[in-house]
């Protein structure tokens, strides 16, 4: 049986899987390769191989739980899959993709650089602008995507050419 | 990794962790409940059958 088809469903997976891919940029430049922070090198700081063993492990946690969500979006995006051939899909899903990367930056920049202070994007005496610059890089990211679903809904109600409902091709 | 896990602070940060990805899956479920008010205009609108 094939679920009921809606930008809802598009949005929703691209979002999950947006913040997810989002969520590894952030862990894999941010905490590997540039090495700037830890998930938890405000409390912890990784100056001796205990603490960096126990940022490691706290950062492997984050990566596990990004993972996660990222599967959660792509197996709903799976399920409706069929959504895609729908007129302004590619827009929507591109735009929930920005729309899930910049919600991402955005919450975990507030909570955890701004309210719980538990690591700073670059730590040092420029932390904060560091931390405002990521904020305003999600904020960026999220009116990039709305626009871009907002392009798609009006791409498919402009004569698309594809069946809301059931996801079939009508007309020509 | 047994610092980690023994560590006081354990369900704190993991607590922590997980906020940020919860508020995000709750967000999620809100933008699809929202989507689910258009896919029915949209259906009306590309659908000939239900224009005649």
């Amino acid at each position: 049986m094939i679920p009921q088809l809606h930008r809802g469903a598009l949005v929703a997976s691209g979002t999950l899987v947006g913040a997810g891919l989002g969520g590894f940029v952030d862990g894999i430049l941010l905490h590997q390769i540039l090495q700037w922070h830890n998930m938890l090198s405000s409390r912890v700081p990784p100056v001796t191989l205990v603490a960096m063993k126990y940022n490691m492990l706290w950062d492997g946690l984050f990566h596990a739980f990004t993972w996660l969500m990222t599967v959660i979006g792509l197996a709903l995006l799976w399920r409706w899959r069929e959504g895609l051939r729908l007129s302004g899909a590619n827009r929507t899903l591109a735009g929930a993709l920005a729309l899930g990367w910049g919600l991402f930056n955005v919450i975990e920049g507030l909570i955890n650089h701004h309210i719980i202070e538990i690591h700073h994007v670059h730590p040092g005496s420029r932390e904060l602008a560091w931390d405002v610059g990521f904020l305003v890089f999600g904020a960026a990211l999220v009116a990039a995507g709305w626009h871009l679903i907002g392009a798609g809904r009006r791409e498919s109600s402009s004569g698309g050419s594809v069946n809301w409902r059931s996801g079939s091709a009508v007309g020509p | 990794v047994r610092t980690s896990v023994f560590d006081e602070r354990f369900w704190d940060n993991l607590l922590v962790i997980c906020l940020p990805l919860v508020i995000l899956g709750l967000i999620s479920a809100l933008l699809y409940r929202m989507g689910l008010g258009e896919s029915r205009l949209g259906s009306q609108r590309t659908n000939p059958e239900e224009s005649r």
